[in-house]
């Protein structure tokens, strides 16, 4: 009887043991190991090498940014937007539309020519010539808009414009034109060229006529994830975040000097 | 482009004339509206003339490299001239006028070892600036612009000879700078002006 009496003790304690493991199991899983959703990332067609590399979980949504831009303005699920210049997202923050935007990342723009190079352009200034075929992005979406202003500080646009082809609505469009030579030369990022760098030669813009290039981050306004969504920002600009950008060819904003201490 | 009213543009073009008449040159208000090809010599030269501000500021902050008080003073004046250079030139170009923040300014290793080394570099960018200003002046259509710029040349000139002084040369060098086209001009700028 009290062997009986002992099991029976043993068991129930086992059991009280099991069950409280159990319920402090599960707290700890709801509380410390949440799953973070998977946000709706709408960014610009530049940023598809590197953002699934910074964040592999999300969902993205890869186009020009103005494109981006209109899909938002209609409502559609966008939890982050990340567009190539500031033009959209300080439009959309204007509307109430986005958060504050910040700027994260900087690029520069090149000439990308075929490997065979067959209307032998050499310099910028080759466009000039009669004939050439060259593809630019439509004015509307960011690597358009910095062509023009590339053409314009160079002086340029009046003999350039005239040999335009075609006019892409996002910048993998250009690189995938001249990359099969379907162009004799495109404008693009140099961080578009580097996913084509096999099939395209590089012909500097030089840096006096360098537009910033500026791309800049929001929250949506309407997400259902603004803690994840300002974490995404918050890692993407963190030490980390810059250097990945960095290691993917893309520049970073300048950070503010330290202030001297004054002298007593 | 920025729009800049006529009356901010003169009012803008004279303070910048004001500033290099008072470094002892005269210089021909920017007023009318030049042409794309010749904002595009201005931009080239404006963003020159933040390089050789960066150059000059550099100089004068390292300690091995800023030499006697004398040509402390000397490199303060030259420096003065560049900064009235591009508030002579940077209104024509409105908002878009180039800023350091557009840039990333390098420099030889070793330039600044020396107030020797450091005035054997300048005189070496003085002449690539002056280069580049002769070809701009050279290009440009537009006759105020084309004064703007020849006043600019000008000032170059008088570095060139206080540099070359300074370095233990004649000051009035006996060389004529040539004008660098545009390409030149670009290429030759690379290894210093990047973004």
């Amino acid at each position: 009887m009290n062997r009986l009496t002992t099991m029976r003790r043993s068991l129930a304690a086992l059991l009280l043991a099991l069950a409280l493991l159990t319920a402090l199991t599960t707290t700890a899983t709801a509380k410390g190991t949440r799953a973070a959703a998977q946000m709706n990332v709408f960014a610009a067609a530049s940023l598809t090498e590197a953002f699934p590399k910074f964040d592999g979980g999300q969902k993205y949504n890869f186009a020009g940014s103005d494109a981006l831009a209109a899909q938002i303005r209609l409502g559609a699920p966008a939890d982050i937007f990340a567009a190539a210049s500031p033009d959209s997202p300080q439009a959309l923050y204007k509307a109430g539309l986005v958060e504050q935007p910040v700027t994260f990342a900087t690029n520069k723009l090149v000439l990308a020519v075929p490997t065979a190079n067959p209307a032998n352009i050499t310099s910028i200034y080759d466009l000039e010539r009669p004939g050439v075929k060259l593809d630019i992005g439509t004015p509307t979406v960011p690597i358009g808009a910095y062509t023009r202003q590339v053409l314009g500080y160079l002086g340029i646009t009046n003999a350039v414009m005239p040999q335009v082809v075609s006019q892409e609505k996002d910048v993998k469009a250009i690189a995938a034109k001249v990359a099969l030579g379907t162009a004799d030369a495109g404008f693009m990022y140099v961080t578009d060229a580097r996913a084509v760098s096999t099939q395209v030669k590089l012909i500097p813009v030089p840096a006096w006529a360098q537009p910033p290039v500026r791309y800049q981050i929001a929250i949506v306004t309407n997400t259902a994830n603004h803690a994840d969504a300002a974490a995404f920002i918050k890692r993407l600009t963190s030490t980390a975040g810059r250097k990945l950008l960095v290691d993917n060819g893309f520049g970073v904003p300048k950070l503010p000097k330290p202030k001297k201490a004054k002298k007593k | 482009m920025g729009q800049v009213t006529r009356r901010a543009l003169l009012a803008r073009a004279g303070a910048g004339a004001g500033a290099v008449a008072l470094l002892g040159v005269s210089a021909a208000p920017a007023l009318a509206a030049p042409g794309e090809g010749d904002l595009s010599n201005v931009r080239l030269v404006c963003s020159t003339k933040r390089l050789m501000i960066n150059w000059y500021t550099a100089w004068l902050d390292e300690p091995k490299a800023a030499g006697p008080a004398e040509t402390q003073q000397l490199v303060r004046n030259i420096r003065k001239q560049e900064q009235a250079h591009y508030a002579l030139l940077a209104p024509l170009l409105g908002a878009t006028a180039p800023v350091d923040d557009d840039f990333e300014f390098t420099f030889p290793p070793g330039a600044l070892r020396t107030p020797a080394t450091a005035a054997k570099f300048a005189l070496a960018l003085e002449y690539l600036a002056t280069g580049i200003a002769v070809g701009a002046a050279a290009r440009v259509v537009d006759g105020d612009t084309a004064g703007s710029l020849t006043s600019v040349v000008a000032c170059e000139g008088q570095h060139l000879g206080a540099l070359s002084a300074l370095g233990g040369g004649s000051p009035v060098p006996t060389d004529l700078p040539a004008g660098l086209d545009i390409v030149d001009a670009s290429n030759q700028l690379a290894p210093f002006l990047s973004n």
